[in-house]
């Protein structure tokens, strides 16, 4: 591996997370303190095993297999086609607010399944 | 922290999603405009409302500030080397040098003008020996995980949370990083002295005494002031003063105080202090990337020059 490969990797890997960061903070009208706690969640997700984020992300993945089928399908579409829920409601031949109760009960799920995964990840590294 | 129940249920809601969104959908092609934008601005403001988001970006803080400071530290640490310093303090330098524990450990404390005119406050820490080697243990950039780096006498190196740490040369990475802001070469502290020398005017200020790590302790105190003469735009680089507090018997720096002159909403470091802590015992691989990389992380060594002429311009900002 070149130095340019290695600083490209560096430079995605970072700039990838910072971006994480913006997007919430953009859907959030944040204050300081609800930064400060984001930002700690983010930090949280360097605790899981991997070099990179995606490695890290595969923790997100199991979770994401973990959620029941109807649950799965919903958080899919709206992620990986970026459907909003009034478009979810149509394909699924659903409510709207049956969309959003599943969202959020998804989101729920993953929230506690990735939480669980970052506390019971083994201490790493060096602390001063 | 004192956020309720609901608000933090409200950003955890707006953290998975915008984790669903990198696991999901990352968007490769939308992600180099975002990057190209973030490399152009990189640094988030922390402590600013929501409002007129693009102006929360400002000019770059990159870790070679910090590393400014270390060098500082490391020369000042043994101002002999100063043109004003006496000889009977050279000698007690020398006594010193020779008595002091192998390592020291320094608090910085670094304030930070935002764009809002808020100041920020950052806290880091230094870590050096008598042998020129040092370590920064500093922060990251908004969950990006703090950063380590540090000179192992041989080579300069880097540790970030996430992906491999860097080693390499003074004369490589160091010299790469210098190019890129031709006004702070600050890596070399050859190259700190000369600067100290012929950029600065040095005065001696009354002794005075300090709390310091065993109770009070005499200092020596010697004041640089920036010369008049210095290009406009090293001043915004430049600390304008900086002041040194070092033990009147053994010469170890116990304070060092650098001062910026900056408008009020100029974005930039406004002071630095750096406070002895004490003499820890530290590891055998200390001042080495490798006492401070997580297990199964990746080292690279970066071995010739010519490959860093290949690096992206915004490489740094990565670190």
């Amino acid at each position: 591996m070149n130095a340019k490969r290695l600083f490209e990797i560096l430079v995605r890997e970072n700039s990838r997370m910072l971006l994480g960061f913006i997007r919430s903070i953009q859907y959030d009208h944040s204050d300081p303190e609800s930064m400060e706690y984001l930002s700690q969640r983010f930090e949280s997700v360097q605790r899981l095993i991997g070099d990179t984020l995606d490695e890290k992300l595969a923790s997100l993945r199991a979770c994401i297999a973990l959620l029941p089928d109807h649950e799965r399908q919903c958080i899919e579409m709206r992620y990986s086609q970026n459907l909003m829920p009034a478009e979810l409601c149509e394909r699924l031949s659903v409510a709207l607010e049956t969309v959003k109760k599943r969202l959020v009960r998804a989101k729920l799920r993953l929230i506690d399944c990735m939480t669980s995964k970052i506390e019971n990840q083994p201490s790493e590294g060096v602390s001063i | 922290m004192t956020l309720d129940a609901e608000r933090q249920a409200e950003l955890n809601q707006a953290w998975m999603d915008s984790l669903l969104h990198e696991v999901l959908n990352p968007e490769p092609h939308r992600e180099q405009a975002h990057l190209n934008a973030l490399f152009a601005k990189p640094e988030f403001a922390p402590n600013e409302s929501n409002s007129g988001l693009t102006r929360k970006f400002a000019t770059p803080v990159r870790w070679i500030p910090i590393a400014i400071a270390a060098s500082i530290v490391v020369v000042l640490g043994s101002w002999s080397l100063f043109p004003t310093s006496s000889q009977r303090a050279s000698a007690a330098i020398a006594r010193g040098l020779q008595a002091t524990p192998v390592a020291r450990e320094y608090a910085i404390r670094v304030v930070v003008n935002s764009l809002s005119g808020a100041d920020v406050t950052k806290t880091a820490k230094l870590y050096l020996d008598s042998s020129n080697r040092f370590v920064v243990h500093r922060w990251g950039w908004l969950g990006l995980g703090d950063v380590w780096f540090g000179n192992d006498g041989n080579n300069l190196w880097v540790v970030p949370r996430l992906g491999p740490a860097i080693i390499g040369s003074e004369k490589v990475l160091g010299g790469w990083m210098a190019k890129k802001d031709s006004t702070a070469p600050y890596l070399h502290i050859k190259t700190i002295l000369n600067r100290m020398e012929k950029g600065y005017t040095l005065y001696m200020l009354p002794d005075a005494d300090l709390e310091g790590v065993d109770g009070r302790v005499m200092c020596e105190r010697v004041r640089a002031d920036l010369k008049v003469n210095t290009k406009p735009q090293s001043t915004s680089v430049l600390p304008i003063a900086i002041e040194l507090w070092a033990d009147k018997e053994t010469g170890v720096a116990h304070r060092v105080v650098l001062n910026w002159d900056r408008e009020p909403n100029a974005f930039g470091p406004v002071q630095w202090t750096i406070d002895l802590q004490g003499f820890p015992a530290l590891s055998e691989n200390w001042f080495s990337p490798y006492g401070h990389t997580s297990q199964g992380q990746r080292i690279v060594n970066i071995g010739t020059e010519s490959e860093l002429e290949t690096l992206p311009e915004t490489n740094e900002q990565s670190l």
